[in-house]
């Protein structure tokens, strides 16, 4: 199946005319079926493709494409409704009214032949999108239908013409009930004009609906000839809400009118709106009428808002002050404030925000006046005003108010200073706080001064705490301290220690630290620090610690963590609280270790578990290692809280160990729902986590999900295990059980496979008793108690991705191990401190390489009775190993050990190294992924001739106008058609004669084609030949013509049709061509069997013009139709 | 074929239940109601404002009274704001009313299931509405003309003409106009980790320069909830006895039944909102606005980059990218592309997830710049002393502009251009048809 689309844009491209022969030849059938593939597009090219097809539709094509809509609820109409949808959208473009002229036509032509109401009704709105003109006389006739008069209705309104005006008009003296409601509503959504006295025929039902409905279509139409049955409507409803909004409708009337240029009779109306709405139950009408009046008489409205201005309702005061805004000026501003003093407080306060919000510097003098107001909200308003209208100078003002004020203006002051943008402004308030002698006033100064970081008051400061002053004020200055301390600062901050009380002490710490961390040497401020605490008596020391815990760095944290282990309970209990608030992730050792301790106070535990969730979110470390950091935190934690705290930190660390961490919790009674968000939040942000233990983890959390969000939350589950792949994905080797899985070693992989079965069998039996008395399954961990051999997986890998979890014994002498990839030793696991062996490089290196590096790239080590976590990923011969989220090894090729003159074992099993020496194992995963196998041809083939076109590893022999073809992670050759739908690939050479093999693997509703003996552009399928290549059971298919089914020459033989392998799997197929003798055989059976000439001499079965057939020589081809299809295997024989 | 089958299927159609017959039967009885609610009022404990000084005049110490239209999950959590009480609700689903009342424990508490009878009680201060969006600017227009003040959760509206339609209504009416989300004034603003407060403090000293773009993703700590995603090919179902499905839907476009449309999923439907990007949109979009001081302004163009989206039902999308005339950009980044990204990016310096800047010591810098004008954020004081609120229906009219330029597109599947001054698409009339959609008879707007 192939259309002449690509061939035709190219054409446009390189602005040829377009002929007649370049029509778009394809069936309506097919046209839909192509642009069914491409719904719905994933990307902006694909939708533009599509759209472009749509393009080519004729009105038939978008008929037919609509009528194949079933009735809701009975069949999938997706495709239809996004390409139909979509569409509607697209032909309203600039430059498309061609095609929108077709897209209506078509939308019409189904629209009568459609009988099912609620597919008419998605007709109808495609119409609403797109209609014109001419759809109007195919949407009358529904009007008047119960179930589909709004959809028309509201179709008819928003094409909105003088056509769909006079239509809606014609039915509506005829219509009752709801249709009658929903054309009028159509009429006033359109404010159709000549609607008018047919509305008002209507407008004075006694049926609500129908009244309110038409009191608003007359309002919006806003004819003369409906002023008094609208103000009537307004004036029996006393000019309030009521359920014919007639009240509403009569103002939106009199705005209609103004727009219409209907000022005399408007304001007539107005007027005696306005005069007739003086009951407070009316004041938004009054309003409304005030507003209307406005927009009339503009300025000579002012004197009239003015008054309203001070008028005692709030609503109608505010409201007015709203509609002066508009003739503001330095006159207005004036009169509106004057003898402010005199109206009533609150009308006063809101003037003065009023003339404030609107910079009416005018109105100064008085804001000034108000500053002395004798009522505390008038002088908030004063001081907020002076501080809006006056900026610059406002402040020195503000600041000499302060003394003889109450609180509240003193704390409007303080706002005001707080936002004040005058850049003296720490200036003033220093020089200010050094005059000062009300204590509140120097308490509020200093607490302003330290909220706007003013360096400069520092001495100033000093200077109280030092005074005589009152322990409010010093108490103040001292909070003010860390705000505005300077790095020169911090030995006089230092020296303040020595006479502080204790309650100060937090403040100067907090102060000693921000002066380091502005200072430019932080070294020698630490320095300084540390040595001002060794110097200290020893019960002053512990003073120290929160500074240097704020500064942070491994220095301070050295001296720190020593004291933790103080004979001094004060200062160790001191020095753990300063590590829980640390301020680098350097800290998290010292806290793993301060966890384990058992802290005995409860409250120490959770600073401490706190601290390491807290460093763990900040720390500049892989994911990998914040997951182990955790881990160990929650081994530490003693309450659920501090549990749930973990599980919910781990989160972000989105790894799969992480994930089945969590997912162990999903059946603790008082984890489980916070373990749930956990596993969904890691699970759902990563598809490449798969297989049937993460499958059975988000099933769990389905049925553990509650609150409103869950529904949503569980279709996303739902969704996200349907898209992922259905492989084994990540399979846990290790139980933590019991030794399931694994097994005894007997000797090398090279002496093992010389073995015959009888002997290895039995020294299989003595290697697994030798295993069991070494390896054990002991807490969930595999262990090693330093006696026997290695261990091996009964199972054995080829390429592979693998983690695993290793801990070397703390107290271990000598700490071995290692991890054995096919068989073959290995990844090096050892104790750093080795440096006689040379373990300094650190563990993950491939140790037994000559010719390779054998060393790692870094050392990230845990320390000995820590975990670590391996990632290994080995392809062919090359490993890479990630060593608690470090890159250590990478991509390097591990030698064959065994015999080095060979390579490495393609599969082998996989082994863990025993060293002598005590080595614990977890979480061991292996994900197998799948090898790129290249094709050899079969004896048989080679013999009589054939040649690889393609094996899995390259394309040397084709050429390509698309990048939608390439080789797949499995050495597939594969159309993804990302972008764009596909295109074509062809043989660089030609082939006239010959047997063409190769195997497809199809996916749902695939399609693609094999072009034989076709030139290098035009249509193959008619230039040259098409063998076609379809996944012709899928629904959309259903309507095709047998000679599109897949194997036939298309449009010329017809296959046998049923031979196809279930989509997913792979098919064999082979096309045999000799010069009109055709021959397609698929998996086995022959479903072509023909002549071309004879099949043609009456002409072609699809009645096209079909020149190829007369070819005798070509290119063979891949004809892409915007699906994934797979290929492998592909040859080709001469004949 | 399908086309055939359609007189079998015209029994099946459910009627559409006329929403003329349940009204008229509504209004006879509410003379009745009004009867009622007069002798209910007696029994309150607080007393409304219109008893004590004209309407319009609170004494500073009482309770404001409000009636909510929507108690499903939203309207349920908003009983008990402080300074108000709640007299009145109103629902379509007894399901909803049931749990409400129960919740409130407080038989006083008057019921409805139409709430044009709400918006009428005369003992009703505040009207708070919870429902779907398709029916905030209808409700919240309907309010204004009643004279009260109005409490409306986002998104403000689902179409850019019906938000014009409730700035208008409001300022002819005089009323106070809350938009329910805060980040503007109040909390930490999700990722960011502290109030916007500071975001703006920073953007108003210029240590970032000028323009600035802003990046809201999953890296920078904002959650776009593409689970908020609709069906195609619902299943018909039978409306539950308990819900008035035809007031459910009042102006939204006939659609046969269907659970995953309505209550906790409705999210996911064009005609009654937008999914993530409707829903949690504005949100994330109005701080933004606020920072950005365009608050009486709208970005002059929306990219979008996604996949197609259906008729019926919203779907997801990767990128979305609006640009003020200032060059000021708002990026939505909907599948985290950019990792690492910065929240906000100036010439001068960038702003991170966390409130981290690679600008050294920002917060020692920015101490000594002004904190940004305070801003009006107790709805009661509001109410009391008819200030504008914080977030009122003129800078709300503007964010939910952006969030619906950002829906048009997403619909449209291509970029736009706006008129800031019209408020109209520039030479897009598909894109313009969605500013002002009709609504299904007899609504109105």
């Amino acid at each position: 199946m192939k259309k002449l689309i690509y061939a035709l844009l190219a054409l446009f491209i390189q602005q040829f005319p377009i002929s007649a022969q370049q029509r778009d030849v394809r069936t309506t059938t097919t046209k839909i079926a192509d642009l069914l593939a491409l719904q719905p597009s994933e990307t902006t090219a694909r939708f533009r493709d599509a759209m472009a097809q749509m393009e080519r539709f004729t009105a038939a094509d978008i008929s037919a494409l609509l009528k194949q809509l079933s009735p809701p609820g009975e069949g999938d109409n997706a495709g239809i409704e996004y390409a139909a949808n979509s569409y509607s959208y697209h032909v309203l473009l600039p430059g498309k009214a061609t095609q929108r002229a077709t897209y209506i036509q078509g939308a019409i032509e189904a629209l009568n032949a459609i009988s099912n109401k609620d597919n008419k009704g998605f007709v109808i709105q495609l119409l609403q999108n797109a209609g014109d003109d001419s759809a109007v006389d195919a949407l009358s006739p529904y009007l008047t239908d119960e179930y589909l008069s709004e959809k028309a209705a509201r179709a008819l309104s928003r094409i909105g013409t003088e056509r769909a005006g006079a239509a809606l008009l014609q039915v509506l003296g005829g219509s009752t009930g709801v249709a009658a409601v929903n054309i009028t509503d159509a009429l006033g959504f359109m404010a159709y004009a000549p609607a008018e006295q047919a509305i008002l025929t209507k407008a004075n039902t006694t049926d609500t609906i129908l009244r309110r409905i038409s009191l608003y279509a007359l309002s919006q139409i806003g004819g003369a000839a409906s002023q008094s049955i609208l103000a009537d409507a307004a004036k029996s409803a006393r000019y309030v809400y009521d359920p014919t909004e007639a009240t509403a409708a009569y103002i939106n009337y009199l705005h209609k009118r103004i727009a219409n240029g209907e000022a005399v009779p408007a304001g007539k109306a107005a007027l005696k709106l306005f005069k007739e709405t003086d009951e407070d139950s009316q004041v938004h009408t009054h309003i409304a009428a005030l507003g209307l009046l406005t927009e009339l008489n503009k300025e000579k409205q002012v004197n009239v808002l003015l008054k309203a201005s001070r008028d005692g309702n709030p609503v109608y005061r505010n409201a007015a002050l709203g509609l002066l805004s508009p003739y503001l000026n330095g006159t207005v501003s004036t009169k509106l404030v004057k003898r402010l003093s005199k109206v009533d407080e609150q009308i006063q306060v809101d003037i003065l925000r009023y003339v404030a919000n609107h910079k009416q510097t005018e109105a100064l003098p008085e804001v000034q006046k108000a500053l002395s107001a004798s009522t505390p909200s008038v002088r908030i308003a004063a001081v907020n005003a002076l501080h809006q209208l006056d900026a610059e100078a406002a402040d020195e003002a503000l600041i000499v108010l302060l003394s003889g004020s109450d609180e509240q203006t003193r704390q409007a002051v303080k706002q005001a200073l707080l936002t004040s943008k005058n850049k003296q402004l720490a200036q003033l308030l220093t020089n200010a706080l050094t005059n000062e002698r009300n204590a509140d006033v120097q308490i509020l100064l200093i607490d302003v001064l330290g909220q706007r970081g003013a360096g400069e008051s520092m001495q100033t400061l000093l200077d109280i705490i030092g005074s005589d002053a009152s322990n409010e004020v010093k108490s103040a200055a001292f909070s003010a301290l860390p705000q505005v301390a300077r790095p020169g600062d911090l030995n006089k901050l230092l020296d303040l220690f020595v006479n502080a009380n204790n309650e100060y002490k937090g403040a100067i710490q907090a102060a000693a630290v921000s002066a380091v961390a502005l200072s430019d040497d932080r070294e020698a401020q630490t320095q300084l620090v540390i040595s001002r605490l060794r110097a200290a008596d020893a019960t002053r020391r512990l003073f120290f610690f929160p500074i240097l815990s704020g500064i942070g760095g491994k220095e301070a944290l050295q001296i720190v963590n020593e004291y933790t282990a103080d004979g001094n309970p004060e200062l160790r209990a001191a020095a753990t609280s300063a590590l829980a608030n640390w301020t680098g992730g350097e800290a998290l050792p010292q806290l793993i270790e301060l966890s384990r301790k058992k802290v005995t106070d409860s409250e120490q535990l959770d600073a401490v578990i706190n601290g390491l969730i807290r460093l763990v979110s900040i720390a500049d470390i892989p994911a990998d290692q914040k997951v182990l950091y955790l881990r160990d935190a929650f081994e530490a934690a003693e309450t659920v809280d501090q549990k749930k705290s973990v599980l919910r930190a781990l989160e972000a660390s989105k790894t799969y160990n992480a994930l089945m961490f969590a997912g162990k919790l999903l059946d603790d009674e008082q984890l489980k729902s916070t373990a749930a968000n956990t596993v969904m939040n890691i699970a759902l942000d990563n598809k490449n986590f798969y297989g049937a233990d993460v499958t059975r983890l988000l099933n769990r959390v389905i049925e553990l999900l509650s609150g409103s969000e869950s529904s949503y939350l569980r279709e996303a589950i739902q969704k996200h295990l349907n898209e992922l792949p259905k492989g084994p994905g990540y399979v846990s080797l290790f139980n933590g059980k019991d030794l399931e899985g694994w097994k005894g070693l007997v000797a090398d992989p090279i002496k093992r496979t010389a073995m015959d079965a009888k002997t290895l069998a039995e020294a299989q039996i003595k290697a697994d008793e030798i295993m069991r008395g070494g390896w054990s399954a002991q807490n969930g961990e595999l262990q090693f108690n330093g006696h026997g051999d290695n261990i091996a997986t009964v199972k054995q890998y080829g390429d592979f991705e693998m983690l695993v979890d290793w801990k070397l014994a703390k107290e271990g002498k000598d700490g071995d191990a290692g991890i054995y990839l096919r068989g073959t030793p290995q990844v090096q696991i050892w104790d750093t401190s080795r440096v006689e062996v040379g373990a300094q490089v650190g563990s993950g290196g491939l140790y037994n390489n000559q010719v390779h590096e054998s060393k790692p790239l870094k050392v990230a080590d845990n320390p000995l009775g820590e975990w670590n976590t391996f990632r290994i990923r080995m392809i062919g011969d090359r490993v890479t190993v990630y060593l608690n989220g470090e890159l250590v090894t990478d991509s390097v090729v591990l030698e064959n050990y065994w015999d080095r003159s060979l390579p490495i074992f393609p599969r082998e099993q996989i082994e863990l190294q025993a060293h002598g020496t005590h080595v614990s194992y977890r979480d061991i995963y292996i994900r197998e992924l799948p090898r790129k196998e290249v094709f050899t041809l079969p004896e048989e083939e080679k013999r009589e001739g054939f040649k690889v076109l393609f094996d899995g590893t390259n394309m040397d022999a084709w050429i390509s106008n698309t990048d939608a073809y390439g080789i797949s992670d499995e050495g597939t050759l594969a159309v993804v058609p990302a972008e764009g739908s596909g295109g074509n690939l062809y043989t660089k050479e030609e082939f006239s004669d010959f047997v063409y093999r190769f195997e497809f693997r199809l996916t749902p509703g695939a399609n693609n084609g094999i072009g034989i003996r076709a030139p290098l552009d035009g249509d193959a399928a008619y230039v040259g030949m098409e063998i076609q290549v379809l996944d012709d059971g899928a629904e959309m298919y259903k309507d095709i013509e047998e000679y599109q089914h897949h194997g036939s020459v298309y449009g010329v033989i017809p296959a046998k049709q049923g031979y196809l392998k279930p989509v997913g799997e792979w098919n064999e197929e082979e096309i045999y061509i000799k010069g009109n003798k055709i021959r397609v055989t698929l998996n086995g059976t022959v479903i072509v069997d023909g002549d071309l000439a004879e099949a043609s001499k009456n002409g072609t079965l699809d009645h096209k013009q079909h020149p190829g057939l007369a070819r005798t020589s070509g290119h063979i081809a891949f004809l892409g139709h915007g699906s994934e299809v797979h290929f492998r295997n592909i040859r080709v024989k001469r004949l | 074929m399908p086309s055939e089958k359609g007189d079998e299927n015209a029994g099946s159609i459910r009627p559409l239940k006329t929403n003329y017959s349940l009204m008229k039967e509504k209004n006879t009885s509410r003379r009745e109601f009004i009867k009622r609610a007069a002798i209910g009022a007696a029994a309150f404990s607080i007393v409304p404002r219109f008893v004590l000084g004209g309407q319009g005049y609170l004494a500073p110490s009482d309770h404001l009274t409000k009636g909510i239209i929507g108690v499903g999950g939203m309207g349920r959590g908003h009983f008990a704001y402080a300074g108000t009480k709640t007299v009145a609700i109103c629902d379509v689903d007894t399901r909803h009313l049931a749990l409400a009342m129960k919740q409130l424990s407080d038989n006083s508490v008057k019921q409805f299931s139409d709430f044009r009878e709400l918006i009428q009680l005369p003992e009703v201060d505040i009207v708070h509405i919870a429902t779907p969006p398709h029916w905030h600017g209808l409700m919240a227009a309907e309010t204004a003309r009643m004279g009260k003040d109005i409490w409306c959760e986002k998104p403000m509206t689902r179409t850019i003409g019906e938000g014009k339609r409730v700035v208008e209504a409001v300022k002819q009416h005089g009323n106070i106009f809350r938009l329910n989300t805060w980040f503007r004034f109040e909390d930490n603003f999700y990722g960011m980790n502290v109030p916007v407060k500071r975001i703006k403090k920073l953007v108003d000293s210029g240590m970032l320069g000028w323009p600035l773009k802003v990046t809201i993703s999953k890296h920078t700590g904002f959650d776009w909830k593409f689970y908020w995603v609709g069906h195609e090919n619902l299943p018909v179902e039978e409306v539950p006895k308990e819900l008035d499905y035809d007031m459910w839907l009042g102006p939204a476009p006939y659609k046969p039944y269907s659970t995953h449309r309505v209550h906790t999923t409705f999210r996911g439907y064009w005609d009654y909102d937008g999914g993530g990007l409707g829903d949690m949109g504005q949100h994330y979009i109005d701080p933004v606005q606020y920072f950005l001081n365009k608050d009486n302004e709208s970005p002059i163009s929306v990219e979008v980059d996604a996949p197609q989206q259906h008729s019926d039902a919203v779907g997801t999308w990767r990128r979305i990218t609006y640009t003020y005339a200032d060059g000021c950009q708002i990026v939505l980044d909907g599948e985290g592309r950019d990792v690492g990204m910065p929240y906000i990016e100036g010439p001068d310096g960038k702003l991170f997830r966390g409130f981290k800047s690679d600008i050294p010591d920002l917060e020692r810098k920015l101490a000594a710049f002004p904190d940004p004008e305070p801003q009006v954020t107790d709805f009661v004081d509001a109410v009391k002393t008819r200030k504008k609120f914080a977030l009122n229906e003129q800078n709300g009219y503007r964010s939910c502009t952006i969030v619906n330029m950002g829906l048009t597109a997403l619909r449209l599947g291509r970029s736009l251009k706006f008129d800031p001054q019209t408020q109209l698409f520039i030479d897009d009339e598909a894109a313009n048809r969605l500013i002002d959609q009709p609504m299904r008879g007899p609504w109105a707007l």
